[in-house]
């Protein structure tokens, strides 16, 4: 069996099966796939010519294939064990190079039919079986598209950057990723319309292959010309692997607490959770598993400065997005029990934690100020930039809806962290929380819209907006007296700890 | 004795990994634990520190239950494992910092400890990068550090010199001489017979979960009619003798 051969077998084999946890871990992300293809087909594009469903399966299978590819070759590198185990086989750097690609297509398939297939089907119904087969072309095209121009940009900045410089990007990156999703699908224009009066990008890859069936011939050259160089950027990016330096990531010093976790550690830490709070801050803005995780949740804040300049219209749809924010702040929380780390966990079990309450506490502390407070503080910027440029609700209602929405999604993040079981970063393998991201985004979902509707009220009246903010600093306050009480109820007293 | 473990037996489903097993180890003592792979000796480590519950046996450390107040005794013991156990996002001193911190150290002994295990390991140049960018030899002098930050009676050190350097190694054997003479029990587990010849005043040879040699390491070689520890070891904890099965693999591997 040739070298390709069996190390395509080994990778996938690793990547597909693992173990039994990480079975389950596969399940929710493939849900996202098909839960935002249906989304997408069922509200926002229902009553849309085909060509906008066309057009959006290519663009959003070519960024999917893209973000995706480029990640999922991170999380091939990141089996340290393969790595250490092929590096010193006789084997050329192209030859793992090309196995790892066959890898990230064969996992790229299954999530690029998660969106195209329901679709597909959905189509077949509605516009015949041709146009079904249609969908499923385009997407393919776009999501191999999408995969060679991401594994050749990713050979670049490896050979460039060094791999672990990269995979520092890996987290920003998916929350520019994200940003891109949300914007596509809360602006969801009338693409066709907008795209006619701009013939020339009908031939431009991705949007080229949903012109595929025009009579005119630019859609098809552009799309076979995008096919063919993407193809050639692949074999180039196969050439370039392994040239890069691994160790460039050396000399990466540790920065210093934001000023708002600062503040956050002087006046709402007690120094009895300061260790948690320092451990979980450093780990939080550090660990490569919790970035990749945690950051594409932000994207969803940040799509709502994109619906403000786009649709100040529509107050309405604004205010559900900032406050539904809170949905997937609350579900990134959850990633704070894993660690990249595999010793880390290790070391955490021969630590005496006497102060269980006091570890836990602090830790959430951390997430709030490192990530929550921080997120809604630059989108208060954001909204008040917006409001001098004569966008949005105007300074007061911005002022007014950042406050009531950082108190309510530290709320929810504080109610949300009740269902969390581990310590954080005590865990390695996220399998774990399968289970957990089932239940909490409907119960949010709700409360985020409730709060809308609230806010869209309580805003507009001075006494009314100071008496909410209070009542909302109260319950956060409440709420961590209760939870201190019950923490300290079930574990022993500190005897050490102190800051 | 600052530890003391008596008539530990713990099973893993069908095996018995160990059998009854007895272990002693004073103030000021360094305490050699040996034994081919699969002996006994991790599983006894794990007990010692309350990883795992043994099926039987009673567990003393510094005069602590371990079965009524496990936490005291974690606090009580300074650990090196095996295989480094770290952070790879946070850095040495946050490291310390956080440990330290765990176990009740104030700001400023922990800022002058740091400084000091930083400066005998060559850490201080990098005591600010990611852990994630270091070599095996550098994990383990951080590793060292967090086991003797907070000074702790009792030390469990598991292949302490793996991966070190020579200036390193050195400094190390004197380190764990030097705690000895200041009533520190060391409980050292090696593979390296001659290091443990040289560093340790006492110990124990396990095999199969049973303890099969046990003494000073001259009373070793007096009982077993051996000269060196390496001999001991071969006559005590080896089945088949190694000479014979290096040769048989040179002669399978050349064919």
């Amino acid at each position: 069996m040739s070298h390709f051969a069996l190390l395509s077998h080994r990778l996938l084999e690793r990547r597909l099966l693992g173990d039994g946890e990480r079975m389950a871990s596969i399940i929710p992300g493939m849900l996202a796939p098909l839960t935002l293809s249906l989304l997408v087909f069922a509200v926002i594009l229902p009553e849309r010519p085909l060509h906008d469903v066309l057009l959006f399966l290519s663009v959003a299978s070519f960024v999917w294939s893209a973000a995706k590819s480029f990640l999922e070759s991170y999380d091939l590198d990141a089996a340290a064990l393969d790595r250490a185990i092929l590096s010193p086989l006789p084997i050329a750097n192209r030859t793992l190079a090309a196995a790892r690609t066959l890898v990230v297509a064969v996992v790229l398939a299954f999530s690029t039919f998660n969106i195209a297939l329901p679709v597909s089907i959905l189509v077949a119904f509605r516009y015949g079986l041709p146009s079904a087969l249609m969908v499923l072309l385009a997407a393919f095209l776009a999501a191999l598209s999408g995969l060679c121009l991401a594994q050749w940009i990713r050979a670049v900045l490896e050979r460039s950057f060094g791999l672990g410089r990269v995979q520092d990007f890996e987290g920003p990156l998916r929350l520019v990723v994200g940003v891109a999703l949300f914007t596509l699908l809360f602006l969801s224009p009338d693409p066709t319309g907008w795209l006619a009066s701009r013939p020339w990008l009908h031939a431009v890859p991705p949007i080229s292959f949903a012109f595929l069936l025009e009579p005119v011939p630019g859609p098809l050259i552009g799309s076979s010309a995008g096919v063919l160089v993407s193809v050639g950027l692949a074999w180039w990016a196969f050439r370039l692997a392994g040239t890069g330096d691994e160790s460039s990531s050396a000399g990466a010093k540790a920065t210093a607490p934001s000023p708002v976790a600062r503040l956050a550690r002087r006046f709402f830490v007690r120094p009895e959770e300061r260790f948690a709070f320092d451990f979980a801050l450093a780990n939080q803005s550090r660990d490569r598993t919790f970035r990749s995780r945690v950051y594409p949740s932000f994207a969803f804040p940040f799509a709502v400065i994109v619906l403000v300049a786009e649709r100040p219209e529509e107050p309405t749809l604004v205010l559900m997005a900032l406050y539904g924010a809170t949905v997937y702040l609350a579900l990134a929380e959850i990633f704070q029990g894993f660690s990249e780390s595999s010793g880390g966990p290790a070391l955490l079990e021969t630590l005496p934690i006497r102060n269980q309450a006091a570890f836990r506490l602090g830790a959430e502390k951390a997430f709030m100020a490192g990530l929550v407070v921080p997120v809604y503080l630059v989108l208060a910027f954001c909204l008040l930039g917006l409001s001098l440029l004569g966008r949005g609700f105007g300074l007061a209602q911005s002022v007014g809806h950042t406050v009531l929405a950082t108190e309510f999604a530290v709320l929810v993040c504080s109610l949300t962290f009740l269902s969390v079981r581990e310590q954080a970063f005590s865990v390695t393998d996220q399998g774990v929380y399968a289970g957990n991201l089932s239940s909490g985004p409907f119960v949010a979902i709700l409360l985020g819209a409730l709060a809308a509707v609230v806010a869209g009220v309580v805003v507009e009246s001075p006494l009314l907006f100071f008496a909410s903010a209070a009542i909302l600093a109260l319950l956060i306050r409440g709420l961590y007296a209760v939870k201190r009480r019950s923490l300290a109820a079930s574990a022993p007293p500190s005897r050490g700890g102190t800051a | 004795m600052t530890i003391r473990a008596h008539g530990l037996i713990h099973d893993f489903g069908e095996l018995r990994a160990l059998d009854g097993v007895d272990l002693e180890v004073g103030a000021g003592e360094v305490f050699g634990l040996l034994g081919p792979n699969g002996a006994g000796k991790s599983t006894t480590v794990k007990i010692l520190l309350g990883l795992l519950k043994p099926k039987a046996g009673s567990v003393l450390v510094a005069g602590v239950d371990l079965a009524t107040d496990p936490l005291t005794v974690r606090e009580r013991i300074g650990y090196l494992p095996e295989i480094i156990s770290l952070y790879e996002a946070l850095t040495p001193e946050e490291h310390l910092q956080f440990v330290a911190r765990l176990r009740g150290l104030e700001d400023a002994v922990i800022e002058r400890r740091s400084r000091a295990l930083f400066e005998a390991f060559s850490l201080t140049e990098r005591a600010r990068e990611p852990i994630r960018n270091f070599s095996k030899g550098m994990r383990q002098k951080v590793a060292l550090a967090l086991a003797f930050i907070h000074r702790p009676p009792v030390l469990i050190l598991d292949e302490p010199l793996a991966g070190l350097d020579a200036t390193a190694a050195l400094i190390l054997k004197d380190l764990i001489r030097g705690f000895a003479e200041r009533g520190t029990a060391v409980l050292y587990c090696s593979h390296v017979l001659d290091v443990v010849e040289r560093v340790c005043d006492r110990a124990m040879i396990l095999n199969r979960g049973k303890t099969v040699a046990q003494g000073t390491i001259s009373e070793l070689r007096r009982q077993t009619a051996n000269t060196t520890l390496d001999e001991v070891f071969r006559s005590v904890a080896t089945e088949t003798d190694p000479a014979l099965l290096a040769r048989g693999l040179l002669e399978a591997l050349d064919s």
